[in-house]
């Protein structure tokens, strides 16, 4: 358009033939030319966004009805996980879910029209890197908002950066609340895992009533298996139970034999494990060579690491926001189109289903905020928005910014299928004394 | 023999040799002379493939040997007894011979006798760890070593180097017998003058890295002015 | 009493499994002059050739075999396409060998994906000693790995080939002199390293979740163990193993695991800072 602009300043008369003729050459008519008109003015002007998305359907179609390519100005979004490390695997799936998403939003009109561009980043399990991977995303690549994070010590990174520039920071993945100092009340901090009242206060008297409540732990070093522990010793005061002892390993052991013996001399009903990634497996694996027999609960059991290894992971008992066991449609389409893109005998595991529902949410309070990218339009619209997710009908806290989710007690199969034994709906998330709306 | 034909050579990016021209014929006994730090071991190295050749040639027999590796120079007959003597200190005096097989071609799989006729002490010492010997008997093992190879031309660098005189008198006198009777050519590099006399027929002196006298043994013998002179003591 | 059994036991697993690895890498770093930053890859080798072979139906015990036989031959393809290049440059081998090291990971990664992926173990059950219950498997493992070790110094120290690596070892100059094919051995010795690496890996994929990058957990102890065990002894470094993994369990049953880790690195470095020459000092040379 621009073009033929200059070409109608230097010689109007061979501009407008031109016009002509390829108006004639392509058979358009001119209502065809004038319906394409405002998009591509939308295109040239920002200023322009707010009035283009006006009244428009979450869903932009063409005239033949199918949903159409998204083509307007690009929304900047950024994942940052564990792709490499011992995380890896979560976080591969966790990108998979976000990806899923992100694919699915574009190819049905994306938001408001706008694609959604994803610029995707790798902490490796390493606070140093999450801060300059953070800043990059912010600073380089201008993203609106940041999707991701599974290790706590990474969100308290990303923390440090993402909120001075203004930028919102949806965190995927369960974690310690406000436990062990953890940062859990943050205007740019949205959660779309679960927090401890939320995965553990269900299942601890769960357990109390099926299991028992003597418990030994084994955790990894670091805040979210520390932060664990004190939320269930404050609420194993309550059920009169009691921690008998707790061993943290570093990130990346591979050889637990050391706390076996402590497990034989504990006589505990439960062994609680808050290892994560490999970690997990490694103990999983000398568990049952040591020839262990306590009830194992662990955090961060999910289908994926069930399915792989039946062997070692059977009878493990575990609380998640998302199992793929729910039955449901919507879960039931999840499953389907994850494993189109993914593999038939791959699984989304609850991290991913909440970088899948970041993104779902981010769109609902964009559009909601009439295509504003700006965070303090949209924020606020999140309270607002519900988004009917696999894992049920879910929203934000408006206090909190945490995800009001569903929690499912599941239990690994001989089969390495985790069978889910109980839920609760909408578990409304509790941090003490945050009020951010 | 063994040809050196304008050799340039040195250390990392430090010239050392600087167009040095001699040669060993078969059966040869050549001293070479020169004060400490003019490029007598620099020479040796290079010769020996340790250290590489810049520009020049070196040729064994009708060989040229500039680019082969240590290991081949020493499969076509150059033996070599460093300076420092170069043991396996922790192998014992027959295992550090064996060693001395594996520069035999065709390759053979005992130490010949006569090596323990020449130097008897080696017999008495065959598993007696190396490193635990006194000089003159390493001096005797680096020597039988190289030996072992079948070299047809034998370098040795200051052998005398820490041993008593009598013992240098005599292992020059059996390394001198030895040539002679199985046509060796040897080239010695020496700082002791009456040692090197002893033994060789011809003198070559090595000053600055070049060379700056050639003469027959007996010439030195007869105006020994010339050594203090080329050497200046 | 049933401390000490545990501490023990618990010790000798782990050494066990480290001085192997420390023992490829002393290897390598003895007669080749460099450090092979890619040892810790060549341990996942190990562990996904049994992962692999174990799921084809062979019995595991064969498998450990074909693992370290995969590793060798992995590691002289390597020497002597990539490595003896390196061998007169140490600080370009260690960039060279970390970055080879990144392409094994990634290639890994490709052909296996980046879950952990385990192996059943052979032997079952456990033996009640001290009123402690410790699994058989682990046992036979510290035995396999003794028998690894032993069975490595004796072919160094026995035969014709290990003459030639000792002598290399003492003076390499001296060897090419002699008329030793320095190269060959150095290809033979850089696969019997890799090829350790590998039986470590091959004796780990039981006990711990296989993945790519599991070598990083035996890497950093082991070169430290190198250290410490000097340059001129090859059981020097399975000697270092046997400290950094004595002292890792002592220190982490007495404080955290996370110190055992943490402390044991430190103490190395006050270790290597005070006997520079290593645990095992050279008996000087007598010179006349």
């Amino acid at each position: 358009m621009s073009k033929s602009n200059n070409n109608s300043i230097e010689d109007p008369r061979e501009s407008n033939k031109l016009g002509r003729r390829l108006v004639l050459k392509t058979g358009l008519g001119f209502g065809a030319a004038a319906a394409l008109a405002p998009v591509l003015a939308a295109c040239s002007s920002d200023a322009a966004d707010e009035t283009s998305n006006t009244g428009s359907n979450d869903t932009a179609t063409s005239p033949d009805g199918t949903p159409a390519e998204a083509t307007g100005d690009p929304i900047k979004v950024g994942y940052i996980g564990d792709l490499t490390g011992v995380l890896a695997q979560q976080g591969q799936i966790q990108l998979n879910c976000f990806e899923l998403a992100v694919k699915q939003i574009n190819e049905s009109g994306g938001i408001g029209g706008r694609p959604i561009e994803a610029v995707t980043e790798d902490t490796a399990s390493d606070s140093a890197q999450a801060i300059e991977k953070s800043t990059k995303l912010a600073l380089e690549d201008e993203v609106v908002t940041v999707i991701g994070g599974i290790t706590s010590s990474v969100r308290e990174a990303a923390l440090t950066v993402l909120p001075n520039e203004k930028i919102p920071f949806f965190y995927t993945t369960f974690y310690e609340g406000a436990a062990a100092g953890a940062t859990a009340c943050d205007e740019y901090l949205i959660a779309t895992g679960q927090i401890p009242n939320q995965q553990v206060a269900p299942l601890v008297p769960y357990l109390s009533e099926n299991v028992g409540k003597k418990y030994i732990v084994v955790g990894n070093d670091y805040i979210w298996p520390r932060g664990m522990t004190e939320v269930l010793e404050e609420l194993l005061v309550e059920e009169g139970g009691e921690v008998v002892s707790s061993t943290y390993f570093p990130l990346g052991t591979t050889d637990f034999g050391p706390f076996f013996k402590e497990l034989a001399d504990a006589d505990a009903d439960i062994c609680w494990v808050t290892l994560v990634g490999s970690d997990q497996d490694t103990f999983l694996q000398q568990y049952k060579q040591f020839g262990a027999t306590t009830q194992i609960v662990s955090l961060s059991m999910n289908d994926d690491i069930a399915a792989t290894n039946p062997e070692i992971s059977e009878g493990v008992i575990t609380v998640q926001n998302y199992l793929a066991g729910i039955e449901s449609g919507n879960n039931t389409k999840f499953l389907e189109e994850y494993r189109a893109e993914n593999g038939a005998d791959t699984f989304p595991i609850a991290i991913g289903e909440g970088a899948y529902n970041s993104v779902y949410l981010f769109k609902g309070a964009v559009e909601a905020a009439d295509g504003s990218t700006d965070p303090t339009d949209w924020i606020p619209k999140l309270s607002g928005v519900s988004f009917d997710s696999p894992s049920g009908s879910i929203g934000i806290d408006a206090d909190t910014q945490h995800a009001i989710t569903n929690s499912y007690i599941g239990k690994v199969g001989a089969d390495g299928v985790i069978e889910i034994l109980d839920e609760e709906k909408a578990v409304v998330p509790v941090v003490e004394g945050c009020i951010l709306s | 023999m063994l040809n050196i034909e304008n050799v340039v050579s040195g250390y990392g990016k430090i010239k050392v040799l600087d167009e040095v021209s001699f040669s060993v014929g078969a059966g040869e006994r050549v001293v070479l002379l020169g004060r400490n730090g003019m490029g007598k071991t620099t020479l040796a190295k290079t010769v020996v493939g340790l250290l590489p050749l810049w520009s020049g040639s070196l040729s064994l027999e009708s060989n040229t040997i500039n680019d082969w590796p240590p290991y081949r120079r020493t499969w076509d007959g150059i033996g070599y007894v460093p300076q420092g003597r170069g043991l396996f200190p922790k192998l014992t005096v027959e295992e550090n011979l064996r060693m001395g097989l594996y520069g035999t071609r065709p390759r053979t799989n005992s130490i010949a006798d006569e090596i323990f006729d020449y130097f008897p002490v080696l017999g008495e010492r065959r598993n007696q760890a190396a490193g635990t010997l006194s000089g003159g008997e390493q001096q005797q093992l680096s020597i039988g070593r190289a030996l072992v190879g079948k070299p047809s031309v034998l370098i040795l660098d200051e052998p005398s180097e820490g041993i008593q005189p009598n013992l240098v008198a005599s292992i020059a006198d059996r390394l001198k017998s030895l040539a002679v009777d199985t046509g060796l050519a040897v080239l010695l590099i020496e700082q002791n003058i009456d040692a090197a006399l002893r033994f060789a027929e011809r003198c070559v002196f090595i000053d600055n890295g070049t060379v700056v006298h050639a003469c027959s043994a007996e010439d030195l013998k007869q105006d020994e002015s010339l050594v203090g002179q080329l050497l200046g003591v | 009493m049933d401390l000490l059994f545990s501490l023990l036991l618990d010790g000798a697993f782990l050494i066990s499994i480290l001085g192997l690895v420390a023992l490829g890498l002393g290897v390598i770093n003895n007669l080749l002059g460099i450090t092979n930053m890619a040892h810790g890859e060549f341990i996942a080798v190990g562990a996904y050739t049994v992962v692999v072979l174990t799921d084809q139906g062979l019995p595991y015990w064969v498998t450990l075999f074909i693992a370290a036989l995969v590793g060798m031959a992995l590691g002289v393809l390597l020497e002597s396409t990539l490595i003896r290049r390196l061998t007169d440059r140490p600080l370009d081998a260690i960039l060279v060998t970390l970055g080879l090291g990144l392409v094994m990971q990634q290639v890994l990664k490709e052909m296996f994906g980046s879950t952990p992926r385990s192996v059943v173990s052979p032997v079952s059950g456990t033996f009640d000693v001290a009123g402690l219950s410790y699994p058989l498997f682990r046992i036979t493992i510290i035995v396999a790995a003794v028998a690894a070790v032993a069975a490595t110094f004796l072919f160094f120290t026995k035969s014709s080939f290990g003459l030639v690596v000792q002598s290399i070892f003492q003076n390499r100059e001296s060897a090419l002199t002699n008329g030793v094919n320095a190269g060959k051995y150095n290809r033979l010795a850089f696969g019997i390293g890799t090829g350790l690496a590998a039986l470590a890996g091959s004796l780990l994929a039981p006990n711990a979740a296989v993945l790519p990058t599991m070598g990083a957990f035996y890497l950093a102890p082991a070169f430290v163990a190198v250290i410490l065990g000097g340059s001129k002894r090859l059981m020097g470094a399975v000697a270092g193993a046997a400290f950094m993994g004595g002292l890792e369990v002592v220190i982490g049953e007495s404080f955290t695991r996370t110190w055992g880790r943490a402390g044991v690195l430190v103490l190395a470095i006050i270790v290597i800072r005070m006997w520079p020459e290593g645990l095992l000092r050279e008996p000087k040379a007598r010179v006349a």
